[in-house]
């Protein structure tokens, strides 16, 4: 009974470890490794998709995005990676999309100048479309950073492992109380 | 028998708490943890921008946790020549192993007791912690590529069980701490010097023999070249092949040891 608590209590203090260093890395802040200025010219009753990332698997990317044009563009964020929605299309091939799978839009917006930020992101693209009647110069900047570990799923796993690892050790420290009196 | 597995027991938390005295198994769990996302990361990141296969996203991800430089793999070899070349050589020195001795228990069973302590549980905690680390990063792939993430783990593991094996022997034979933990340092550092001048002489020559030479005590070599595809593409059952006979060599090694420890040791 002894060895069992003893054993208990040191895979809690190895699992409080392993939280501490998981904790660590969530402190880490982003890197930077990818940082591109771009300009196109969109025709008008065409999209362009001006930022893909395609992470089927994790969740460690994040993207920051802006876009300016001499007008007025549509800017749509959906949670599709590029083989379900071309590089750049008409404006009809869009629509269909949007008909086709509405809940994949996360965001639409309007206006001359867009600023977004996806944290955590996993299959997304950003699609600018021209509904106006003259093309459009539309300059954007993406810049992609990697994370050290998915920040929600970390947190997620140190909200599990944490009260087990206290537990663990608790009934150790209570044997060792014991045992002294 | 009931006797004889109590004794087994006591020798086994004797020698767990010689070895992972508070907090040295903590310390080597939050060490490999950090080392392991913190090489596992970047890697990730590559893999994902180059769209890599789920083969080769498998085998970039556990080789830059076991691979040269490979911070975490060399932490694990600390662990273990602690363990077996400082630890047991110091039994040895101390006189510790004569008490232990006295336990009812078949030598065999000592030195699996000293294994299990010295070894097993560096390597439950070390594939332990870079399966969790995958999964954390990429749970689909773990849950779709066990099998593979299984043999990427027993190719790179292959040179580090034969210093092991190499290391029990010596302490066995020398009963000494000292030289063999030397030459267990020698061992980690020598592969790094060797695959840097193999790849130098393959580059040069294009010649695989020296390859497949070495993917004999090191069969990562092989998984590597499988999945690079660059001057030497082995297959698969090849892989395999450079595995088992790698094992082999290992459990010979263990086998001889085990062997010199039960028949042939003056104590």
């Amino acid at each position: 009974m002894r060895m069992l608590s003893t054993i208990l209590g040191r895979i809690g203090t190895s699992i409080l470890f392993v939280c501490l260093a998981l904790m660590i890395l969530t402190y880490i802040p982003p890197m930077c490794v990818d940082d591109s200025i771009m300009a196109y010219l969109l025709c008008p009753g065409y999209y362009f998709n001006v930022a893909r990332c395609c992470d089927e698997h994790g969740a460690q990317m994040e993207l920051e995005i802006r876009i300016s044009a001499n007008g007025t563009f549509n800017v749509y964020v959906v949670s599709v990676c590029s083989d379900r929605l071309m590089m750049n299309g008409t404006l009809q091939q869009l629509y269909e999309f949007i008909e086709k799978s509405p809940d994949k839009v996360l965001v639409e917006y309007v206006g001359n100048t867009f600023e977004y930020s996806i944290k955590e992101a996993f299959n997304t693209s950003v699609i600018v479309a021209n509904k106006g009647e003259s093309a459009l110069l539309v300059t954007y900047r993406v810049k992609t950073y990697i994370l050290m570990v998915p920040y929600s799923r970390v947190k997620t796993l140190i909200a599990y492992l944490m009260p087990l690892g206290i537990t663990f050790i608790m009934q150790w420290i209570l044997m060792k109380i014991k045992e002294k009196e | 028998m009931f006797r004889k597995g109590k004794a087994f027991l006591e020798v086994l938390a004797i020698m767990l708490h010689e070895d992972y005295k508070f907090p040295v198994l903590e310390l080597f769990v939050f060490l490999f943890v950090l080392s392991t996302f913190i090489l596992m990361s970047p890697t990730s990141f590559q893999a994902i921008t180059f769209h890599y296969t789920k083969e080769r996203m498998i085998y970039a991800l556990i080789s830059a946790q076991m691979d040269i430089p490979g911070i975490p793999f060399l932490i694990f070899l600390i662990l273990v020549l602690k363990n077996i070349a400082y630890g047991f050589g110091s039994d040895f020195e101390k006189g510790t192993i004569q008490v232990l001795l006295s336990y009812p228990l078949r030598r065999s069973a000592l030195l699996t007791a000293k294994l299990i302590s010295g070894l097993g549980i560096p390597l439950v905690m070390f594939v332990g912690i870079g399966i969790f680390a995958l999964y954390v990063l990429f749970p689909k792939l773990v849950l779709n590529g066990i099998t593979y993430i299984v043999i990427s783990y027993l190719a790179f593991l292959s040179y580090g069980l034969l210093i092991t094996a190499i290391i029990l022997l010596l302490v066995i034979y020398l009963k000494r701490s000292g030289a063999p933990l030397a030459v267990g340092m020698a061992f980690c550092f020598l592969r790094i010097i060797a695959r840097g001048l193999l790849d130098l002489y393959v580059e040069a020559t294009k010649r695989t023999t020296p390859l497949k030479i070495i993917s004999i005590f090191d069969s990562s070599l092989a998984l590597r070249y499988y999945c690079e595809h660059t001057i030497w593409s082995p297959s698969s059952s090849e892989v395999m092949g450079y595995v088992i006979i790698s094992y082999c060599l290992v459990l010979g090694l263990f086998l001889i040891a085990y062997y010199y420890f039960s028949r042939r040791l003056d104590i």
